[in-house]
């Protein structure tokens, strides 16, 4: 798939993940890597910049087995701004739908 | 790749940041791997995962930074196309003069040494055979000649001396310089 496409893409299945609950870099990294084929090393500048435009907040947690982990939670800024990309990709992707199917 | 490879790429290309954001930006990186190796997974696999270190820098640094990596070609105006060669000549121009320059001080240095020891050596020889030969003669001109020889090529041997360690000096300075 595109990079530029998937850019875009992934920071709306980052702010998605984090809806649920906390994560930390790796578990956010690993889950987006598997699921959208994206190179994991990607993650951590996206998650940088969506952290300094307010979106997250990060928090360390002392681990038993290792360093402690950073761990990310969404704001209620990052949430709205959830809100709206998935809205966008919805109706943007309905619409590519209804190109496929009159080419049909 | 090994984990210390992809960390130093990664760390080099961070290199317009202040170290505080790099060592920031790095610690993300280590504790990634710690993460995928307590999942038993290889630090080579982890780095495929995590893909190239400079495209990884390259989007927390802009394409700016990171360009001597991977000239990427981009479509510009006949002028700056012009100007950007123009920087390229006056490098390679600056390059060509440091080399020679740095191949000169090097010529320098090892052709000094040895005249250093020779010019060392001659006054030595001629402090020995004026204490022989002025006795022998019992003239006063002659002990004056002699002192006065002697004390001149002992002098420039300590000129050349000097210049010998100015020499090496600034080759010394050359490559430290360069290595930064």
């Amino acid at each position: 798939m595109n990079t530029q496409f998937k850019k875009g893409v992934l920071e709306l299945c980052a702010l998605t993940a984090l809806t649920t609950g906390d994560l930390y870099g790796y578990e956010l990294a690993d889950m987006l890597g598997k699921k959208i084929t994206v190179s994991e090393g990607s993650v951590y500048p996206m998650l940088k910049r969506l952290q300094n435009e307010g979106y997250f907040e990060t928090y360390l947690i002392e681990s038993s087995t290792g360093p402690a982990r950073k761990y990310y939670r969404i704001t209620q800024q990052g949430l709205d701004r959830q809100r709206v990309l998935q809205e966008q990709w919805c109706e943007f992707t309905e619409q590519v739908n209804s190109f496929f199917q009159e080419a049909e | 790749m090994k984990r210390i490879d992809f960390l130093n790429e990664l760390y080099h290309y961070l290199r317009a940041l202040s170290p505080e954001e790099r060592n920031d930006i790095l610690e993300d990186y280590r504790l990634h791997f710690i993460e995928g190796e307590k999942e038993g997974k290889s630090e080579e696999q982890i780095c495929e995962e995590l893909g190239d270190p400079v495209e990884c820098a390259r989007q927390y640094v802009g394409d700016l930074v990171v360009v001597e990596a991977e000239p990427t070609p981009v479509k510009k105006s006949k002028s700056a196309k012009k100007k950007k060669k123009n920087r390229i000549d006056k490098e390679t121009r600056r390059k060509i003069f440091w080399t020679i320059s740095f191949i000169w001080n090097i010529i320098q240095a090892i052709i000094s040494v040895p005249t250093t020891c020779t010019i060392f050596l001659v006054a030595a020889i001629m402090v020995v055979f004026f204490c022989f030969v002025v006795p022998l003669t019992g003239s006063v001109a002659f002990f004056f000649f002699g002192f006065f020889a002697t004390l001149s090529v002992f002098l420039l041997g300590v000129i050349v001396l000097l210049w010998t360690m100015i020499e090496i000096k600034t080759c010394i300075n050359k490559i430290n310089g360069e290595g930064k």
